[in-house]
């Protein structure tokens, strides 16, 4: 449709914007005025087609410096001391220097201590809080399932006081699928760091699919049934040539909550209720999805664990060798696979996702991670404002580009990585669709994650199976045990 | 009696031994004071705490709730995997301390010769001893690799048989912890121990042996195994204890699995304790299975008079 600018719509428009530029320039109103300029740039976009880069870039520009300089300007008096920050994300890529160079440039009265901790060393933080010694930012993150029981233990600091007396927050720049993970009954303890959505799929080497014979779904589809995806296992899957040898297995899924927990849930089925209380291993549907792998794991033994793949799964992955299809998402081809590609004539990278149920969920796991405030902290503001820092837009694609992490929590973060590497847009369903993880009522999430894998590692051992029902039936009462704990 | 002043009056005999006595006890406390301090306030304070822990339930995080023997009675009735990780747990000590003694003793007879660069030999059995376990244990996952492993390599090109998944099949993953303890151990200090008591025994008597006819295997039989009894016994004592605690290697080579494969008492307590917090409840399974290691060594005393021999004795 082309549409004619008339004189009277150009000088409406740009009356509109001017009048907007000035408002803008006024505090304290500068967020509400904000949103109205960008209501009225991409209305200006559709008739005046030829200036509308120039239009919107130069409006949005100019009013965001002017948001961040006065908060800048306002909090930089206020902002004096020395904080801590403990995370096992980033250090040795240089982004955490990064960002604390960034920031104590804007605040130079901030001076931060930096305690890189080994990974998910949530114990060591514990004895610290114990001590007395836990730093002023930490994460306790909700995927890992410790957010609750730290909130709990009184070590995060809610974000209500903070948030109120802060008016730029807009809560709208990350996708409410994470924001929402922030929250413990009714307050927001913090902001997405990582976020994926994940496990739903086979990260697969093209090459062994069509050299099968095999049509490969488009990356995106989601119209593969799950008895398709098992034929594709078995037609790629190569024996060696000694009886009881493999040369190439079919596919390496993962034992463990999250890449079982997503192929139940291809079968409408799950771990977990939702309220977390009862295990839901027994369902027709749970059923239906643990003997699908079970088929694949023993009958069939297609499936290989880890430690039955040649050398780092993903080199050997790279080479064509160790697997043909491994469990996990579509984050991990642009994080690891695509850079153990040796020989693009012997791997292509693609994506097979389990189909999308008959609710119209995707059977993604969702899970992200979060920065949090020690409840003891001297410095809530400086921690507030640090956080907010990690997670701008420019932090958020630092800490995917450079710290390797796999945090597509921001709508312009996100937009951004699909153009850098399409592997990132065929997981965009998932994200958007997806289901949150469960969390165990009583709070006991290690134990209940290390119940089902060492379960399911004895329900599906190839040379010594378990009988099927029987499995499903320990497995169930291992599960359920472990939720009928006393509160953690 | 006339009672007289004590500046006045003159010690006896019996007061100058006690005073000098009590004097030298004193000095005695003092020199080993330091190690005394340290071990109330880091070994028997600790240890007392822990007892104290293992009636509460504590996760360090908030101060410990009184529970009485609720911990007592949920490990020895309820936690499904008490008792299998201790049996478990005495498997390995089954397996690896009877090995480990022979090796070691059949080393230290070996090492006993009087062989040209026996020195060169004595070192280089000793050197694995000084390996830290957390580099044999990832040593061993690329040896004992299931693809690209040597010595699979080595079972498919020899053999033409399918090799086993070791750490990753949960009927070898403890049989491998064993022979990884094995060559970390064999050589070690308890073979020194070994060589010590060997050059304890007195040549006289092989000579005698000799003279009377009788061949390598009947001295070392006859009179190598009884005399060295004492050591024997030591090690088995050491070994045992030693062997019940194993938890480095199984945490980092499987983590307990596959299937609770290599899930020891040990690990069970670590992960009660760092990832559960249940400090508490760890502490009961600590004392626990210390009761069960106390019970067994003196078990183990009680029994040796039937077999060790003390030469002279």
């Amino acid at each position: 449709m082309t549409a004619q600018l008339t004189r009277r719509a150009f000088l409406r428009s740009a009356s509109m914007i001017t009048s907007a530029g000035l408002l803008a320039a006024c505090q304290p109103k500068v967020v509400e005025v904000t949103r109205e300029v960008e209501k009225v740039v991409k209305e200006t976009v559709e008739v005046e087609k030829e200036v509308e880069k120039v239009v919107e870039k130069e409006v949005t520009k100019e009013v965001e410096k002017v948001v961040v300089v006065d908060r800048q300007a306002e909090m930089a008096e206020k902002l004096q001391g020395k904080v801590s920050w403990a995370t096992w994300r980033g250090p040795g890529t240089g982004w955490n220097e990064e960002r604390m160079q960034s920031f104590t440039d804007m605040y130079p009265g901030v001076e931060f201590e930096f305690m890189p901790m080994p990974y998910g060393d949530y114990a060591k933080m514990y004895a610290e809080a114990a001590a007395g010694d836990l730093a002023d930012m930490i994460s306790f993150d909700p995927g890992h399932l410790v957010f609750e029981a730290a909130i709990e233990n009184g070590l995060l600091l809610p974000w209500d006081d903070l948030m109120a007396a802060d008016p730029s927050l807009d809560l709208k720049e990350w996708f409410d699928v994470f924001i929402n993970q922030q929250y413990y009954q009714g307050k927001l303890y913090g902001l997405p760091s990582w976020g994926w959505s994940g496990h739903d799929c086979l990260l697969t080497n093209k090459k062994h699919l069509e050299a099968a014979g095999i049509t490969v779904p488009a990356p995106e589809s989601r119209n593969t049934p799950m008895e398709e995806i098992a034929d594709f296992i078995r037609k790629v899957h190569v024996k060696g040539e000694i009886p009881g040898e493999v040369d190439r297995w079919g596919a390496n899924i993962m034992i463990g909550d999250v890449a079982f927990g997503a192929i139940l849930r291809a079968f409408s089925g799950d771990i977990l209720s939702e309220d977390g209380t009862k295990s839901i291993l027994d369902t027709e549907e749970s059923i239906a999805g643990l003997k699908w792998l079970y088929n694949l794991a023993v009958e069939d033994q297609v499936l290989g664990w880890p430690g039955d793949v040649a050398g780092n799964r993903a080199t050997a992955w790279g080479e064509g060798k160790g697997c043909t299809m491994y469990g996990g998402g579509a984050l991990d081809i642009v994080r690891t696979l695509r850079k153990a590609i040796t020989d693009p004539e012997v791997c292509e990278p693609t994506t097979i996702y389990y189909p999308n149920r008959p609710d119209g969920k995707c059977s993604s796991w969702v899970m992200g991670g979060t920065w949090n405030i020690n409840a003891k902290t001297e410095y809530p503001e400086i921690c507030y404002e640090f956080i907010k820092h990690l997670t701008t837009k420019e932090g958020s694609l630092q800490f995917n580009l450079i710290a390797g992490e796999g945090a597509l929590v921001r709508p312009d973060t996100y937009e951004i990585l699909k153009i850098r590497d399409v592997a990132y847009s065929w997981g965009e369903e998932s994200l958007f669709n997806g289901i949150l993880f469960r969390v165990p009522a009583n709070m006991r999430g290690a134990e209940v994650r290390n119940a089902f894998a060492q379960q399911c590692t004895l329900m599906m051992d190839r040379k010594q199976p378990m009988p099927f029902e029987q499995g499903v039936e320990e497995l169930h009462k291992a599960v359920q045990d472990v939720l009928d704990m006393p509160p953690a | 009696m006339t009672h007289q002043s004590v500046t006045g009056v003159r010690p006896t005999p019996a007061t100058r031994k006690y005073n000098f006595a009590r004097r030298e006890n004193l000095y005695g406390y003092l020199f080993i004071s330091p190690w005394l301090i340290g071990f109330f306030l880091l070994t028997l304070g600790p240890a007392l705490a822990s007892m104290a822990l293992s009636f509460t339930k504590y996760n360090i995080l908030r101060p410990p709730q009184f529970l009485g023997l609720d911990n007592y009675i949920y490990a020895l009735s309820k936690d499904k995997l008490f008792y299998p990780s201790i049996i478990r747990t005495f498997y390995y000590a089954a397996l690896s301390v009877p090995l480990g003694v022979l090796g070691s003793m059949f080393l230290a007879i070996l090492l006993n010769t009087g062989v040209k660069g026996i020195t060169v030999f004595r070192t280089l059995f000793y050197v694995p001893s000084l390996v830290p376990i957390m580099a044999a244990a990832i040593l061993f996952g690329w040896l004992l690799h299931p693809d690209f492993g040597p010595i699979n390599a080595a079972i498919r090109g020899l053999f033409h048989v399918a090799a086993p998944g070791w750490f990753s099949d949960r009927r070898y993953a403890l049989p491998s912890l064993v022979m990884m303890s094995l060559w970390l151990g064999v050589g070690g200090t308890r073979m020194i121990i070994f060589l010590a008591g060997l050059q304890g025994i007195p040549q006289e008597l092989y000579e005698a042996a000799s003279i009377d006819g009788a061949s390598p295997w009947h001295s070392t039989r006859h009179i190598t195994i009884p005399l060295l009894s004492p050591t024997i016994f030591f090690n088995v004592i050491l070994g045992v204890i030693g062997a019940l605690q194993v938890f480095t290697s199984a945490f980092v080579t499987t983590s307990g699995g596959p299937a609770y494969a290599t899930y020891f008492i040990g690990l069970h307590i670590y992960y009660q304790a760092f990832d559960y917090l249940s400090m508490g409840y760890a502490c009961t399974l600590a004392w626990l299975f210390a009761v069960i290691i106390v019970t067994l060594t003196l078990v183990q005393q009680r029994f040796s008079g039937k077999w060790v021999f003390y030469y002279g004795g």
